[in-house]
């Protein structure tokens, strides 16, 4: 990348770009493997382990700027990784393969509900699902985080991060707000040219 | 296709595309009120009913649009009412994302990114305890969740053979 002034820390590139029809298969694939939650996981599965095209720094950055916009969320880092290898064009790919076929389900679930007034019995079938959705969730958690495990500061505010939504339960955006500025100060004084902890 | 209410689903999805920070489910009590109780497109009952229809369904979070769309205006209604949840977000998130990207490598972009993981990753983990917590689960069911915790993370295993079995589980009301 042409504004990159330290090559070790610039995002690594991936050995192949991927094309167009690349990009919307692999977000087909994320956006009809994670029902019942877990984008995250899949999303991270797809992209940083199966296909390589992110590494886990920028992926979680893409997380949270996906999380952070309004949107959905598996949209916006569809458009996010889309247009980070081909712009418009990329953005639009990846938005159709991850919408294109959940929309003619939804289509026909629609005439289906209102039409001939079945509501299909999902509600059991997701409840099943929702248990390995938690440990999809927490499995990622456990991958991208146990290389802050000795880290004492990134411990701290992953922990104040959790703590902050699942027991103060803040919105997102009043974490980020709160936690976000004193951990980039640390991370600046700490060393803005250097890759690794913050 | 009548025109009217193609240009009131616009109109209103396309503003709450720009409302709906941190994810889709935060709008849907304002997209419950406007739909039921300010426009009369469908009853209570009825948008309880496509709220788990479109969170039973894979994709996106926000396709709970495309079905308000197919009952007020039939089959281009869900697509109208779909594009106008997705487009301006959509929009959005491609300015800020051409920023980030072309950023790579400056101090600042770096700072952020490394002093912004933990923190995400602390918001993954709280994402994990959320839906346990509302899942309500029996005491398998959270076995199984702590059982595949471990072998997502330290295998390679494909989760979706085992999604399959306890989607049957739940099914038959074992979890």
């Amino acid at each position: 990348m042409s504004l990159c002034m330290t090559p070790p820390s610039c995002m690594s590139e991936p050995a192949t770009k991927p094309r167009l029809l690349e990009l919307a298969l692999a977000f087909n694939k994320i956006s009809l493997a994670s029902f019942g939650g877990g984008l995250s996981a899949w999303a991270r599965r797809v992209i940083v382990e199966e296909k390589k095209w992110l590494d886990d720094e920028e992926f979680l950055s893409a997380l949270t700027l996906s999380r952070v916009l309004p949107g959905a969320n598996q949209m916006n880092f569809a458009v996010y990784v889309g247009s980070r290898f081909h712009g418009f064009e990329g953005a639009l790919a990846a938005v159709l393969g991850l919408i294109t076929i959940p929309f003619l389900i939804i289509l026909a679930l629609a005439y289906a509900y209102f039409l001939h007034s079945t509501a299909p019995a999902m509600q059991d079938v997701l409840r099943g699902v929702t248990a390995v959705a938690i440990a999809l969730a927490l499995s990622v958690g456990l991958k991208t985080g146990e290389k802050f495990l000795f880290n004492p500061t990134a411990l701290l505010f992953g922990a104040l991060a959790f703590a902050a939504s699942v027991f103060v339960k803040l919105p997102l955006i009043a974490v980020l707000a709160i936690l976000g500025p004193p951990a980039f100060l640390v991370a600046w004084r700490h060393d803005p040219g250097k890759k690794g902890d913050p | 296709m009548k025109l009217g209410p193609i240009l009131s689903l616009i109109s209103f999805f396309s503003v709450l595309s720009i409302l709906s920070v941190g994810g889709s489910n935060s709008v849907v009590p304002e997209m419950a009120r406007h739909a039921v109780e300010v426009e009369h497109w469908l009853t209570l009952a009825q948008f309880t009913d496509i709220f788990a229809i479109s969170q039973a369904t894979p994709g996106p979070s926000n396709l709970i649009v495309a079905l308000i769309g197919f009952k007020v205006a039939g089959w281009w209604g869900a697509l109208v009412a779909q594009l106008a949840m997705m487009l301006p977000a959509a929009s959005l998130m491609l300015l800020v994302s051409r920023i980030w990207v072309t950023s790579s490598g400056r101090p600042w972009h770096l700072a952020l990114e490394h002093g912004l993981a933990p923190i995400a990753v602390g918001l993954i983990f709280a994402s994990g305890w959320t839906i346990a917590e509302g899942a309500s689960l029996s005491t398998i069911g959270y076995v199984i969740a702590a059982v595949c915790t471990l072998l997502f993370w330290k295998s390679h295993i494909n989760p979706i053979p085992i999604i399959a079995v306890v989607g049957v589980l739940g099914w038959m009301r074992l979890i």
